[in-house]
């Protein structure tokens, strides 16, 4: 009998993303409804039944697989989704956005991204990829108003699917080596290899595999897209796909290098560390020169995909400490960049998109309270101590100087120093300039609660990191 | 029997004819149809794959790739529509409104 516990978590997610649908289907114009409230359910339920799933390494189908690192990224997830369904209820009314079409096009990004975690085939990771970048590729281009949302959401389009047919051609490479899809399959195929040089096709399977993962979580040369999309999509939704999509990228990124790959370590470990390298240079000396604050966290956004690079270069057979580095990244980068973008989105109108430098001047006048967020997670993004940015990379460094990327370390420690610097313009302007009489938006409670949430756990992962640092050590030894 | 080898390079020159389209062609429709000769290269090599394994599983794939490529066409169609509505033209230089 087939096991259908796996799949608990994303068929619940699929579900409220319905609910959703329909729910602004049978709304009356101009009756206001609280769509956001059935995404949280969902949300709640599919973090509950992860809970619930720990340590059972449930099996679906034989190609979904729920084991710890797959339900720790679905936490990931939830608390993602949450967040922004917090801060979407205010958001969605101001600036006219199709309240069902963003409630479960979010929903249904968030189920393809669980499946994208927790898929242990290539051709499932190839439909999760898909459903979860539809999605995103339809919220980027959400105002239709707006030429640039347009623009933003074809570039994203064209770029994500050109990718997408890459990663295909990986998958019908490593398909030719082993005959089967299956992740397991896979790597007994390349071990029976033995050592020596891989054949061909072994090798344009791990190229094109790389390029269609390079893609999605925007390292160099492969990122042409971020800033364009970030840019140009409604912020709330900039939000959402900056940490979710990378979460999801990345776990199946790992999942996939790291154990059927495994036995090709020797060949990819050496391309990948120079893409991690050039990615951190660009995206932070790049973001260096942007006034624009959505294209600054776009580059940064970048910038932090080369030192995940650097968690998933640094591992070996005996030491997974980068594995569970980027575990514990994913998670603060997901609270602290959704927290930023979260405060843009919240100040923006629909005139007015609050996402130029100069629109947060005079903020701490205005807005006391939102400016000293801001700053908390402005200093986390560039990982100041005692937040949760700073624990983070400090893992991360620490498991590239174990493995012996010294110059990885070195080259992400210095773009870091670097990376503070633009974040702290925000954090000058918003103290130290006179700000121009412009009126700023109501944040309500919910949004403000949702705020809060996201601080609290920037200075819980920052000040006591231990309790998850062990869960994320614990999740990976079960797979690897 | 027409070896695999054969079909492999076929589908390698497809995919690069797809490639070389979305960097050459100076249309947003021609761009995706590039895109759509590439996941069909990609289809011919599973397909190619499996008959040579001697499994249906090659062939199965297929028809799950041609329901994504349809999804994207979806997609795709509706994003260029969008862009249409803003710009009334098809060429990609006249979109400028982000730095590209």
């Amino acid at each position: 009998m087939t096991d259908y516990a796996a799949i608990i978590p994303i068929v619940i997610v699929a579900l409220s993303g319905t609910a959703a649908m329909l729910a602004e289907a049978f709304r009356q114009p101009g009756e206001r409804m609280p769509i956001a409230g059935l995404g949280l359910i969902g949300l709640a339920g599919a973090a509950l039944a992860s809970v619930f799933l720990w340590d059972s390494d449930a099996r679906s189908f034989g190609v979904i697989r729920s084991d710890n690192f797959a339900l720790f990224i679905n936490l990931i997830l939830c608390v993602i989704g949450v967040l922004t369904m917090l801060f979407s209820n205010e958001v969605v009314e101001r600036e006219q956005l199709p309240a069902g079409e963003y409630y479960a096009l979010t929903l249904y990004g968030i189920c393809g991204m669980m499946m994208m975690a927790a898929a242990d085939d290539l051709l499932i990771i190839f439909l999760a990829l898909e459903v979860l970048s539809l999605s995103v590729y339809v919220l980027t281009g959400l105002r239709r108003a707006s030429e640039a949302s347009a623009e933003a959401a074809f570039k994203y389009f064209l770029l994500g699917s050109f990718s997408s047919a890459f990663f295909l051609y990986g998958v019908a490479f490593a398909f030719a080596i082993s005959g089967s899809t299956r992740l397991d399959q896979i790597g007994v195929a390349l071990s029976a290899q033995g050592a020596g040089t891989p054949p061909t096709l072994a090798l344009l399977a791990v190229g094109l595999l790389a390029v269609g993962f390079a893609f999605k979580v925007s390292a160099v040369p492969f990122h042409m897209w971020t800033p364009d999309a970030y840019e140009g999509a409604p912020t709330i939704v900039t939000a959402f796909m900056s940490t979710g999509v990378k979460a999801a990228a990345f776990a199946a990124f790992v999942r996939v290098f790291l154990s059927p790959l495994e036995p090709l370590q020797a060949q990819w470990v050496p391309i990948l560390s120079a893409v991690a390298g050039v990615t951190m240079i660009l995206g932070t000396v790049v973001g260096v020169a942007q006034t624009n604050i959505k294209r600054m966290l776009a580059y940064s956004s970048i910038a932090h995909a080369g030192y995940l690079l650097i968690g998933l270069i640094s591992n070996s057979p005996t030491n997974g400490a980068g594995k569970a580095a980027v575990l514990f990244y994913l998670l603060t980068y997901a609270v602290t960049n959704l927290g930023a973008l979260g405060i843009v989105a919240l100040l923006g109108t629909l005139q007015n998109q609050h996402d130029e430098l100069r629109d947060f001047a005079g903020l701490w006048k205005s807005r006391p309270v939102l400016a000293g967020l801001m700053t908390v997670f402005l200093l986390s993004l560039g990982g100041l101590p005692p937040t949760a940015g700073f624990i983070a990379k400090w893992y991360i460094f620490t498991a590239a100087v174990q493995e012996g990327h010294y110059w990885l370390a070195i080259i992400g420690v210095l773009t870091s120093v670097v990376s503070v610097f633009f974040y702290l313009r925000i954090v000058v302007m918003m103290y130290m300039t006179e700000g121009t009489e412009t009126p700023r938006p109501r944040v309500p409670a919910t949004a403000m609660a949702g705020l809060a949430l996201a601080t609290a756990a920037v200075f819980y992962l920052g000040v006591l990191p231990t309790r998850i640092l062990d869960l994320a050590l614990a999740s990976i030894a079960t797979i690897f | 029997m027409v070896p695999l080898n054969y079909y492999l390079i076929l589908s390698g020159i497809l995919f690069a004819i797809g490639t070389s389209g979305v960097f050459l062609r100076r249309n947003l429709i021609t761009v995706m149809l590039s895109i759509e000769i590439m996941l069909n290269a990609v289809n011919l090599t599973f397909v190619a794959v499996g008959r040579y394994l001697g499994t249906v599983d090659g062939q199965i794939i297929t028809f799950f790739v041609m329901t994504v490529a349809a999804a994207e066409a979806a997609v795709g169609l509706a994003l260029v529509i969008a862009l249409f509505r803003h710009r009334e033209t098809l060429s990609p230089d006249a979109f400028t409104a982000l730095k590209w």
